[in-house]
């Protein structure tokens, strides 16, 4: 262990013990915690008390003990969505309890004891191939070779289209990220594809693996250079947050903004292109990354609204109350339990709202809610879309 | 009591409730022995396991494997006592109670029921939606259980002149007693038996005595409210105020809050309120419609005016007045968050004729205190039902010791000064902390009397061991 490992390790250590010390055991944290809801109610799985465990096993000397796989796996349970943090600022002594929970993941990635067992192999495959999915670097972009699109640096652009790794290699979503470049290109948006890219970085991170994390930070920070790009557009709302909050400031001679917030403003000036109407009645499925972390909250809602036709009504807990999907946290790469299932706690909500399509902005949302609308046998009831399908369709002059 | 659980325990209990409802980790056992007190769990009172049975049968025999066995048994909601009653004394079986969290509105009787594990805004949520409402306002309400509230009889925020407590609102309940077996009290009808009840053994007995498994109240119709506001120069015009109001034969107001103007000042700022300076009185009026609340609210302003207010009106803009309240209910949070350190404060309820020389001592409490006097004091509270929350910030990097020390005293001053006034706590229970202050209001023959009533129940003392001290 070097200096610096050890450094980083008391640091984290102390960012645990501080915010649990300022942590009164009110609880109010449950009262949105989809890990509590979605589990049996045993008060560990809860924000505070994971905060709590991490903090006796610190002080107690528990993290050799017999029973670290047991808090490893309280630990890893949580899905960063961030309500805890929202919830106590608002009511509470306002402590950042999810940046404790996340130096908890760090303090027992460092000894070893975590992350969860399945969720080993996509670190493994995000320092080897800079994807947790296992595929080959040079897969990436396969999807779309047919489609004119640049290819940085070897060509120019205004626009970095940053792609991220779920929307490359699930062949799922391909659809999506086909829908989203006909958008780009309906609108004349001149943007362009790093040739070589590589994850953001935030499964590590949100692992605990900060050294993995570095290295796939330097290798984009080194790419973005290389290719002089000035303005990043991702699709995904973790590769934005990573961006834009965990990479240095120092570092940052880029501008980064998700889509919906950038299709937007573009719109706003092109609404003309928005063409056909739509017969439907859409919900809003508030990302976690987008909305609690990013307080990106009317933004998709106003980017719905402009498509014609479309009448958009809100769910049962939307904006900072709404319920997580359950696939952030590195809990897209594990089995956590859950009982309901979030997603499908999701999708009945959607129900319940009257609407007929449920809207996301997010890969891991649409892979989960989507997979949960299959599994309740639900797609007739409730169509789950990305908004870029949305505006697609409102833009498609050729149906 | 403290004994040595059997070497089989967590097996005996997979066997009763299912193994996936029994938790016997360190860490599950840890979080179930904090509260909201702000010192360390103790490693040698920690709980031997945590289960969650399903049934009242369940519980039944859970109740009678720890009498064979003599281990404690602890009911746990949702852990948000603030008289330590969540924080054992002795290690046990803690019997969490969410698995009873169904709500069921019987319109067709008039009345509700609910497990002991609802939450309270759950509740709330599913009386608004057919257009009652739940006869209780802790502050705690996102996280709150129903067998908290009910166990405490707390009406919370709520006056009690004006609509009671919930225990008034309850026509029966189903318990488990200590023992292991199960009883219903009450009624399904509208009328709540006269004579001998024996759900008033239950609502608002601390959990003494049994552990509720249903709560049938009635349904109580939403109603119209209006508000208001006087600003007073000092306390003594607030407490005179108070005063006049029930002198004078006015309407009970729903809701009357106070904040002295040091904390008034806070909250104003947060909340970007330009008001004039001075001590603050909140208030709320309920009524069948919104011209007979206003009529009220007008009733009560009658009597504010006369203590020579700064000002004193009804609030129409309902902007405003959610600015104005909400500046009321963020004052402990923003402290916290101020000085990253915990809020700990008291529970001084005065009688009518004492009230100004009650909230001057409340406004005074740390005074002469070795520990809180060390610190600031803020107050705010229940007005319009007498109550008052004075309170300190606990710096979290004081040592353990010295953070007891702070909660020992500030439960010696709300003593001295309940016992001062002839009054109690009306909102936090009555045992664990308070159990020498019960002792000194009604002597010993009257603690007498509940110890004997609980061997009755609870020939063992098994349930919720430690809540009356041996």
């Amino acid at each position: 262990m070097n200096e610096n490992e050890i450094k980083g390790d008391s640091y984290n250590k102390e960012t645990v013990l501080d915010a649990a010390s300022r942590c009164r055991n009110c609880n109010y944290c449950f009262s949105i915690c989809p890990l509590f809801q979605s589990t049996r109610g045993f008060m560990s799985q809860t924000p505070s008390g994971i905060l709590q465990s991490i903090k006796y096993a610190i002080k107690w000397d528990l993290l050799k003990g017999n029973e670290k796989e047991t808090l490893r796996d309280l630990v890893y349970s949580c899905t960063t969505c961030n309500g805890c943090v929202v919830r106590c600022k608002a009511k509470a002594t306002g402590i950042p309890v999810l940046e404790a929970i996340e130096a908890g993941r760090k303090i027992l990635r460092e000894m070893m004891i975590g992350p969860l067992p399945q969720q080993r192999k996509p670190l493994k495959d995000l320092l080897k191939n800079g994807n947790p999915y296992g595929e080959k670097p040079g897969k990436r972009f396969e999807w779309l070779q047919d489609l004119p699109v640049k290819r940085l640096p070897q060509e120019q652009a205004d626009i970095l289209l940053y792609v991220g790794c779920t929307l490359s290699y699930d062949q799922e979503l391909h659809g999506l990220g086909r829908n989203l470049l006909a958008v780009f290109d309906g609108l004349d948006i001149n943007y362009g594809v790093l040739e070589n890219e590589t994850c953001c970085g935030d499964p590590a991170l949100r692992m605990g693996d900060e050294a993995i994390f570095q290295e796939l930070m330097n290798a984009n920070v080194r790419l973005f250079k290389e290719a002089g790009v000035k303005k990043i557009v991702t699709v995904s709302p973790h590769c934005f947050n990573t961006f834009s909050k965990e990479y240095p400031v120092q570092e940052r001679q880029w501008s980064v903004r998700h889509y919906v917030e950038f299709l937007l403003d573009i719109l706003k000036e092109k609404k003309a292109a928005l063409t056909k109407k739509l017969p439907y009645t859409v919900v809003y499925h508030d990302a976690c990354y987008l909305g609690r972390h990013n307080q990106i909250y009317d933004p998709p809602r106003e980017l719905i609204a402009m498509v014609p036709g479309i009448r958009l009504v809100e769910m049962k807990m939307k904006k900072d109350e709404a319920l997580c999907c359950g696939g952030g946290g590195g809990r897209m790469f594990a089995e956590v339990e859950e009982e309901p299932k979030l997603a499908r706690t999701r999708i009945n909500q959607a129900i319940d709202a009257d609407a007929d399509v449920l809207a996301t902005a997010c890969p891991w949302c649409y892979t989960m809610l989507m997979n949960a609308a299959k599994d309740m046998q639900a797609t007739d009831k409730i169509k789950v879309m990305d908004i870029t399908g949305l505006l697609k369709e409102s833009m498609d002059t050729n149906e | 009591m403290k004994s040595s659980p059997p070497q089989t325990l967590i097996e005996d209990m997979e066997r009763i409730v299912g193994k996936k409802y029994v938790s016997a980790h360190i860490f599950e056992r840890i979080k179930n022995s904090l509260d909201t007190f702000p010192y360390e769990a103790e490693r040698d009172s920690l709980p031997y396991v945590v289960v969650m049975p399903g049934s009242k049968e369940e519980i039944g025999e859970i109740m009678r494997y720890a009498n064979g066995s003599k281990v404690p048994v602890f009911i746990r909601g949702s852990g948000t006592s603030f008289i330590g009653a969540a924080r054992y004394p002795v290690p046990g079986i803690v019997l969490n109670t969410h698995r009873f969290n169904a709500i069921e509105l019987s319109e067709d009787y008039g009345y509700f029921e609910c497990g002991p594990g609802c939450i309270c805004a759950s509740v709330e949520e599913a009386l608004k939606k057919r257009g009652f409402f739940l006869p209780a306002a802790p502050g705690s309400r996102l996280i709150a259980s129903m067998g908290g509230i009910i166990s405490n009889n707390t009406s919370a925020h709520i006056v009690d002149t004006s609509i009671g407590k919930p225990g008034d609102y309850v026509l029966g309940i189903e318990a488990v007693l200590p023992t292991g077996e199960i009883i219903e009290t009450g009624t399904k009808g509208l009328r709540r038996p006269a004579g001998t009840d024996l759900t008033k053994f239950f609502v608002g007995g601390d959990g003494l005595l049994g552990v509720i498994t249903k709560i049938r109240m009635r349904l109580v119709p939403q109603f119209e409210r209006a508000c208001g506001i006087a600003v007073y120069k000092d306390l003594e015009s607030v407490a005179r105020a108070v005063q006049r109001m029930y002198m004078e034969r006015r309407p009970a107001p729903f809701f009357m809050e106070f904040m002295e103007e040091k904390v008034a000042q806070i909250g104003y700022d947060l909340k970007g309120i330009e008001s004039q300076r001075g001590a603050v009185v909140l208030f709320v009026t309920n009524a069948d419609s919104k011209e007979e609340a206003a009529r009220k609210a007008d009733q009560i302003l009658l009597s504010l005016s006369a203590e020579d207010p700064f000002e004193a009106q009804r609030i129409e803009d309902a902007v405003l007045w959610e600015k104005l309240w909400s500046a009321r209910e963020v004052i402990g949070s923003f402290l916290m968050q101020q000085s990253g350190n915990q809020w700990a404060s008291a529970e001084v309820v005065s009688n009518l004729k004492d009230l100004p020389e009650c909230l001057n001592e409340a406004a005074n409490f740390n005074k002469g205190l070795p520990v809180l006097s060390q610190l600031t004091s803020y107050l705010f509270g229940h007005i319009g039902g007498l109550t008052m929350h004075p309170g300190v910030i606990i710096p979290k990097d004081w040592d353990n010791e010295k953070k007891k020390k702070a909660i020992d005293e500030k439960f010696q001053r709300e003593e001295e000064l309940n016992l001062k006034y002839g009054t109690c706590g009306g909102e936090w229970g009555q045992f664990s902390k308070r159990t020498s202050f019960f002792v000194k209001r009604y002597g010993e023959k009257g603690y007498g009397l509940v110890k004997d009533m609980k061997k009755v129940f609870d020939p063992n003392n098994i349930l919720n061991t430690g809540l009356l001290e041996d």
